[in-house]
């Protein structure tokens, strides 16, 4: 699970060599014009840097929407690590929960979209919520998983010892489940952007959602690119900094 | 109740990208699921039906403008689901989405296969992968309107974009974790290719893909709704437009029923894929608390 390889220069020449073509076929198929949709990639590169530099606007617009999103990361980490720990380690919460949470894991999320506003309203709780909805079952899943590996052997040792719970709890079962945790989180934190930009698009229309549907409705092809090529950017740092993070996690001194 | 690990098995290494996902091969962990308790079914029954309970109870204090009682969605609902054809709705939208989530498997499965078995393709095609599969699809809709327009060919695109990432990463782990020595004396003994292929490579890469042919079913759902609700058209365009107008009853009767077909589908490939890995059965049973 730790996805620490060695990466050979012979790789590093291989993404370049791919990435490059890519964004030279880009300009050529869109300076040939041949279909709307696409426009050159040096046009597109000139929306971003614009939108970047010109008065801080999509900074504030992506402010918004990461701040929703780690909103609903916390309440999602805080919930899914406090379940998955009663999932995992009580077997009539595993037998009750646990159809539930693999039902919910299955449905497609989007469903509460049409009407979360009666209920939360299409403002930040709403969106808060739906961020929840979409990170929250990640953790739960795999922290359950973390605590049933906990090696049955460290238990009874523990048992024998006289650990009380919080003690089983900090010294054993955290520290064996951790990496899994890790894991949930950081997945979650994926999804939580995820949950935060569907928000922004389909709840109340605002901050990086309102920045690509003006773009999108006005049809400034080059721009809606470039909005999409920043969120996309935006997901992949996200990704980077959570798997960075779980790396640090995984290490932890046991 | 062993799919919580399964997906975690799998999930965990797949959505680490696929550089993750083979560099994670040898450090399979059994996950021990805890044992079923006495009496599961009036525990279930208890706790399922107090859940129940308690919706019935909001629904009775906040009127059926804000909530719909348990038999409104049942017999006024649904009744309304099969009176007005939205049965008929749903089964045109599941059948969008069988045609997308073919050709997700028509691409991704291959390209997979080609990913896992070939270091040179793997490098060229992973920044992709990578960043498509972090990247919110739904934030790439109105780029794919422009392109397709709002018609069929759009809904297949998106149930594609959602779907291929879970065949393929998977398919890509599961040719990576095809056991080299296996191959070396296959070759050693110069096994014909379609035995290689039956007898090694299927067996070890098999319950992968199955895997990520559920996860791909499950996210191509997801494609299919929002798709649907993005441009109110279908059945994410119904449940739209019931939640807009306050048809509460048959807007969680329609939502029940698309829960059910999700659930039934992934249970379905859930017990396949165990099927097809009985070592893992071997290990449910053990209490681990």
């Amino acid at each position: 699970m730790n996805p620490t390889k060695a990466v050979t220069t012979a790789t590093v020449i291989r993404w370049t060599v791919s990435v490059v073509l890519f964004f030279v076929v880009w300009e050529i198929v869109g300076r040939r014009g041949d279909y709307t949709a696409i426009k050159p990639f040096s046009q597109v590169a000139g929306q971003l840097w614009s939108a970047m530099t010109v008065d801080g606007g999509l900074w504030r617009a992506t402010a918004g929407t990461l701040g929703i999103a780690l909103a609903g990361y916390a309440v999602a980490v805080v919930v899914g690590v406090a379940v998955g720990y009663l999932t995992g380690s009580s077997p009539v919460a595993a037998a009750t929960l646990d159809p539930l949470v693999n039902a919910a894991y299955a449905t497609p999320v989007y469903m509460v979209i049409p009407v979360l506003g009666i209920y939360l309203g299409l403002e930040f709780a709403g969106k808060v919520f739906l961020v929840v909805v979409f990170a929250v079952f990640v953790v739960i899943i795999n922290t359950s998983a973390g605590v049933r590996q906990v090696p049955p052997g460290l238990l009874e040792m523990a048992t024998s010892f006289r650990l009380t719970r919080a003690q089983k709890l900090r010294r054993i079962i955290l520290p064996s489940a951790a990496p899994y945790i890790a894991t949930g989180m950081r997945l979650a934190a994926g999804l939580s952007v995820q949950g935060a930009i569907v928000g922004e698009l389909l709840l109340r229309v605002d901050n990086l959602g309102l920045q690509l549907l003006n773009a999108g409705s006005s049809f400034q092809i080059a721009r809606l690119l470039a909005m999409s090529f920043f969120i996309a950017m935006l997901a992949t740092a996200t990704m980077l900094l959570a798997r960075w993070a779980e790396r640090r996690v995984i290490r932890w001194p046991r | 109740m062993s799919t919580a690990g399964t997906d975690v098995s799998v999930g965990g290494r797949t959505a680490g990208g696929v550089l993750g996902a083979l560099a994670g091969r040898g450090q399979r962990r059994t996950v021990l699921t805890t044992a079923a308790p006495r009496h599961v079914w009036l525990w279930r029954a208890a706790v399922w039906g107090g859940l129940l309970v308690l919706w019935q109870v909001a629904a009775w204090l906040s009127g059926p403008f804000y909530l719909p009682t348990i038999p409104s969605v049942l017999v006024d609902g649904l009744g309304t689901v099969v009176r007005d054809g939205y049965l008929l709705t749903f089964a045109q939208s599941l059948r969008q989405l069988l045609v997308g989530f073919v050709v997700a498997c028509a691409i991704g499965i291959p390209a997979g296969v080609l990913m896992g078995s070939s270091k040179v393709v793997r490098d060229l095609l992973s920044p992709y992968v990578n960043t498509l599969f972090v990247t919110p699809t739904e934030a790439l809709l109105p780029m794919i309107i422009i392109m397709f327009g709002t018609g069929l060919e759009y809904r297949v695109v998106v149930v594609v974009l959602f779907a291929f990432f879970f065949p393929l990463l998977n398919s890509a782990a599961g040719v990576a974790a095809i056991d080299r020595h296996l191959l070396e004396t296959a070759r050693a003994f110069c096994t014909p290719r379609w035995r290689v292929f039956r007898h090694i490579l299927l067996p070890a890469a098999g319950p992968y893909v199955v895997a990520g042919v559920r996860l791909g079913l499950g996210m191509a759902l997801k494609g299919m709704v929002i798709a649907e609700m993005w441009v109110t058209f279908g059945t994410g365009g119904l449940l739209k437009n019931l939640g807009a107008y306050r048809q509460l009853d048959v807007y969680f009767a329609l939502g029940l029923l698309i829960v059910v077909t999700a659930v039934v589908v992934n249970s379905a490939l859930a017990a396949y894929e165990r099927h097809l890995r009985p070592w893992q059965r071997g290990t449910i049973g053990k209490g681990a608390a």
